[in-house]
């Protein structure tokens, strides 16, 4: 389940063992501080999370991916879409760009809120909403390209 | 379907989508960063170390010899061997006789230590009874056996037929010669070479402090003597920098008993502690003194706990089932299956407390010539306690607090008490290095009233001081 989480923000396997092999390190270290232990799955993930978003901003991976303003959002999806796999749909969440990526995830999977997200990635509250537009429009005509190609 | 509960839907099956993973190989790869224990200590030491070598170094560029000033405040020569000349037997016949020389000051040039030939050469009757014979006047008050009436005798037994300088001072009016006496009798030809030997040497006028002149055999010894009257306070500025290891006691407050103790006690292991301060010292006359200033000073510690714990994970190929058909013959079902490895974890915290003071300290001087030893008592001021780390609170390792967050350890810690004694080596005038074994003892505990365990420390080791007096 862990590598599950540190996959969706790395690009590829190898860089989700080190995220995790950090993590784990990290919380076999503050296993002993643990007490809630109701929330522990809740709390391994976020600190996976946490690693993730560190590793990634170590690295100079940060790049804006331009020429998405001609692109419109989608709000009803195509019936092909619902065929799609997990699998598939997280192949194309990672092929994107790593702030879109982060911020997409945070948001759509882990449930976090834009001030939360803000405060992670240090960046502001309306940065987060824009890439999160950002992320979804350019996931989608990913994902409209990859099935145009296939038909 | 819209978007949004298209994306909703996708984003619990994500949340909860697996991936296999090779259990064993990351455990391989995670374990030695477990056991890699940190060495934030070690950085510590540097620093010391680095201010250590940095005084020394100090210390040695101020020892350098000055063209200004050519006593030092201590120094032994030997007397350089001397051969026989014809001018000897005169010489050893008037060997008690002795008289000052009035000679034209070679300034900013440093006389070197003469060689057996310009002894020699330095000491033909015509030579040295070119050299003026210095008055003796009320500016040559003398202690022990040279003084004016002797030097007028030595004057009535006609003494410029073989002066012997001992030094001069050109600008006598604005400086005087306090104690000059002669240990020993100058009966042989080594002796009469000590004493050319001291024309070498030169009285630094700016300075309010001159030195006695001891004639042996054998050696020449210069002492420094304060001339001047003292003032009633002088005061210095020391930068103290230390090192020492510390010792903590516990005493359990609460029902938790004598098990929490010996537990803590296992678990946490006193290390290191440094220090640096800097302190303003007034001296009074009497040579008492007080010191007080701005003081830092770390105490390292070391929690280590050993546990096992439990990690789950994923076997892919696992023997699930094995059963046995109706002709005997036995099957074996592989697939995924949870897999609990044990962990046995050494981990290790460094937890330790910035305490900031203001130390306020009562000493006495025993001058030894340039060497100083102080015995000093006072008290540490220790307004502000940082505390970092963690710490057990309970009687299991589940019972660990992060000290940094809580208010475990006081902020304040009130007084201590401090003794040190405190050896130092004039260097020049005005700067001297010392080095000053101390103890410190902190009568109240570390830890909050309301903390099941009371935490007593003590602190022993060495400083090392440089400082400066005006």
């Amino acid at each position: 389940m862990l590598l599950s989480v540190a996959k969706r923000y790395a690009y590829d396997k190898s860089y989700a063992k080190d995220i995790l092999q950090e993590a784990l390190v990290k919380i076999l270290k503050s296993i002993i501080t643990y007490r809630e232990m109701g929330a522990f799955e809740a709390w391994m993930r976020r600190i996976v999370i946490h690693t993730a978003l560190k590793y990634f901003d170590k690295s100079s991976f940060k790049k804006e991916f331009s020429g998405l303003d001609n692109i419109k959002p989608i709000n009803d999806i195509p019936s092909a879409f619902l065929k799609m796999d997990v699998e598939y749909l997280m192949n194309h969440i990672n092929k994107l760009p790593v702030g879109y990526n982060q911020v997409f995830n945070l948001f759509a999977i882990e449930g976090y809120s834009h001030q939360e997200i803000g405060e992670m990635l240090n960046i502001g509250e309306s940065t987060s909403r824009s890439q999160l537009a950002r992320a979804r429009k350019l996931l989608q005509s990913q994902i409209l390209n990859a099935q145009k190609q296939t038909a | 379907m819209k978007w949004n509960i298209f994306e909703r839907r996708n984003a619990k099956k994500i949340k909860e989508h697996t991936t296999p993973l090779d259990v064993e190989a990351m455990w391989q790869s995670v374990l030695p960063e477990i056991h890699q224990k940190k060495n934030r200590s070690s950085n510590l030491i540097w620093i010391v170390a680095l201010l250590v070598l940095g005084s020394v170094g100090i210390s040695y560029f101020l020892l350098q010899p000055s063209t200004g000033t050519l006593i030092s405040n201590k120094k032994e020569i030997s007397a350089p061997k001397f051969v026989e000349s014809p001018t000897s037997n005169i010489e050893a016949q008037n060997s008690d006789k002795i008289a000052f020389i009035n000679e034209p000051r070679k300034q900013n040039k440093k006389q070197p230590v003469l060689s057996e030939k310009e002894i020699q050469a330095k000491t033909p009757q015509e030579k040295l009874t070119s050299n003026k014979i210095a008055l003796p006047s009320d500016e040559f008050t003398s202690k022990g056996e040279l003084n004016t009436s002797n030097i007028k005798e030595l004057q009535k037994k006609n003494i410029t037929e073989r002066p012997i300088p001992i030094g001069y001072n050109q600008d006598s009016n604005t400086a005087k010669f306090s104690s000059i006496r002669e240990n020993a009798k100058t009966t042989d030809v080594n002796s009469i070479a000590s004493l050319a030997f001291l024309k070498i040497m030169t009285f630094d006028e700016s300075q309010k402090e001159f030195k006695s002149i001891k004639l042996n055999h054998q050696k020449i010894s210069i002492e420094k003597i304060n001339t001047s009257s003292k003032p009633q306070f002088h005061f210095g500025i020391n930068l103290i920098s230390g090192i020492g290891f510390t010792n903590k006691n516990l005493n359990a407050t609460s029902e938790l008993g004598p098990d929490f103790t010996a537990l803590k006690a296992n678990t946490e292991t006193s290390l290191e502690t440094f220090n640096f301060a800097l302190a303003l010292k007034a001296m009074h006359q009497s040579n008492f003194y007080l010191t007080s200033g701005i003081s830092y000073k770390r105490i390292n510690e070391r929690l280590n706990i050993n546990d096992n714990h439990s990690l789950f994970g994923t076997e892919q190929n696992a023997i699930i089932e094995i059963y046995t058909d109706a002709n005997g013959q036995e099957f074996i079902s592989n697939g995924p299956a949870k897999k609990e490895t044990t962990l046995a974890l050494d981990i290790v915290h460094y937890n330790s407390h910035e305490i900031f003071s203001v130390p306020l300290a009562i000493g006495y001087e025993f001058n030894l010539n340039a060497l100083k030893v102080s015995p000093e008592l006072g008290v540490n001021m220790n307004f502000r306690n940082i505390s970092q780390g963690r710490t057990l609170t309970g009687n299991s390792y589940e019972d660990l607090s992060d000290v940094t967050n809580s208010n475990h350890y006081k902020t304040d810690l009130g007084l201590s008490y401090l003794a040190s004694l405190n050896f130092s080596y004039s260097m020049t005038s005005n700067y001297e290095i010392g080095l000053a074994p101390f103890y410190e003892y902190f009568p109240n505990s570390f830890s909050v009233t309301s903390a099941p365990i009371s935490e007593f420390y003590t602190r022993m080791g060495i400083n090392l001081n440089l400082a400066y007096n005006f």
